[in-house]
């Protein structure tokens, strides 16, 4: 689709989030070039974000309001008191006393140190080696996945971890590009017919580093693959925008 | 920076961003006032789209606390807190409906009559919830002004997300005249809300 064929009948479908994800890339594609049609497909998204008030309107049921906010309590991290993340000496701290022994034997352990200092140097590699797979060592209890970035975003890297059922989990991500505005970086689900679920929009800091929680209804390894995409704010139900990251199991 | 704002605020003479300042807090106080405002929206937009009211329990329990984890990072500047939550609302009904390919077939329009009760609740923040009642009523009329079968079109690709051929699967229909009837619906609608 150029320039100059303006997709005028795509317009009102995309902003509603309904063509299928060929015609989907072609008009954001044409999209990102063409002002005009930018600004018909911003007041046409400014009706799609009215409709919801045409909605017939339902009382939700009495005890929903007090459902909700238990909702919202059981996902509270119990927060730490203070006091006990502070230590309360008694006695100088361990590493003052070793700190004034030190300076009393200063002479007897120059040598020794000397000595200590080349040995150190020599394990240093293996031990930091062994250190750096510590770090990425993963629980019994927990899996992780990680997604790469692609030929958009190269840069960007993304790693899944959730749990052995594989319902429940989160994402974080880093130097992630950034987001023009009115734009979100949404992450999908992807089956083995190559059907998209959404699983939600990143939250994304300025510095490019976002996060997610995932929740499945379906574990995450029924999944074939995952995958992340800039769309419109608020989200497609179909993924319409630029790929930034992908995996596959 | 807000660490002391609103001990002492009743919480129903707040505007909206504010309010989610309060929730970003995490002061559940203020994620009960965001339902008493904006519950019966959430839940209205989830029982058009999925049509089962325990569904649409769930859905709007889900809207709430994605709300209370993302208060923090909600950005005033694109758009009404009331918008915010239709669009986490109807995606996450429509998101629903495809895990389950269980849509409904549009028996009924789930388009409001004008003046059906109002979706949001009136009685807090009344600057705002006059300009919301407002739009609402437009919006409402405009709708009614649409052919019934622009209507039909309009509610399934919006409420359940259904894609052009899926529409015209669903009603055998051409597939331009699916085309046709979304378009021209949502022009004329753009016309009627743009123009004042």
């Amino acid at each position: 689709m150029s320039q100059t064929t303006h997709p005028t009948e795509h317009l009102a479908a995309y902003a509603l989030g309904i063509l299928d994800s060929d015609e989907a890339d072609l008009t954001a594609s044409h999209l990102a070039q063409c002002e005009s049609c930018r600004a018909e497909w911003r007041a046409l998204q400014a009706v799609v974000d009215d409709l919801p008030l045409a909605a017939r309107a339902a009382d939700p049921p009495a005890g929903l309001r007090a459902a909700v906010l238990q909702s919202v309590t059981a996902t509270r991290t119990p927060a730490q008191s203070p006091a006990s993340q502070i230590p309360t000496p008694t006695s100088p701290p361990w590493w003052e006393r070793l700190a004034l022994g030190w300076r009393r034997t200063a002479p007897v352990w120059g040598l020794a140190s000397l000595m200590l200092i080349v040995v150190l140097s020599l394990s240093n590699l293996s031990l930091r080696q062994e250190l750096l797979q510590e770090r990425v060592a993963v629980p019994a209890n927990l899996q992780t996945l990680r997604l790469h970035g692609t030929e958009a975003a190269p840069q960007a890297a993304a790693l899944m971890v959730f749990n052995p059922e594989g319902t429940e989990g989160s994402l974080v991500a880093n130097d992630l590009p950034p987001l023009a505005e009115g734009q979100a970086f949404q992450f999908w689900l992807i089956d083995h017919d190559g059907n998209r679920t959404s699983g939600g929009l990143l939250f994304v800091s300025s510095s490019g580093y976002g996060y997610l929680r995932l929740l499945s209804e379906e574990p995450l390894q029924s999944f074939s693959g995952f995958g992340i995409t800039m769309e419109p704010a608020g989200g497609s139900p179909q993924p319409t925008g630029t790929r930034i990251l992908g995996s596959a199991f | 920076m807000f660490a002391n704002r609103g001990q002492l605020v009743d919480l129903t003479t707040v505007d909206d961003q504010l309010l989610l300042e309060f929730i970003a807090q995490r002061r559940e106080d203020a994620l009960a006032e965001l339902y008493d405002r904006y519950g019966r929206l959430v839940y209205s937009i989830a029982v058009s789209a999925v049509g089962d009211p325990g569904a649409a329990e769930e859905i709007t329990q889900e809207v709430f606390v994605q709300a209370w984890e993302n208060a923090a990072v909600y950005d005033h500047n694109r758009g009404r807190v009331a918008t915010w939550l239709s669009t986490i609302t109807r995606y996450r009904a429509i998101d629903r409906l495809r895990r389950r390919s269980a849509r409904n077939r549009g028996q009924q329009l789930p388009w409001a009559e004008v003046d059906e009760v109002d979706l949001a609740d009136n009685s807090v923040d009344v600057e705002h919830a006059v300009a919301l009642r407002l739009q609402q009523q437009r919006v409402r009329a405009a709708i009614r002004t649409l052919p019934e079968e622009q209507q039909r079109v309009l509610a399934l690709a919006f409420f359940q997300g259904y894609t052009h051929s899926e529409i015209a699967n669903l009603l055998a229909l051409p597939l331009g005249t699916v085309k046709t009837r979304i378009r021209l619906a949502m022009t004329k609608l753009r016309q009627l809300l743009t123009d004042t």
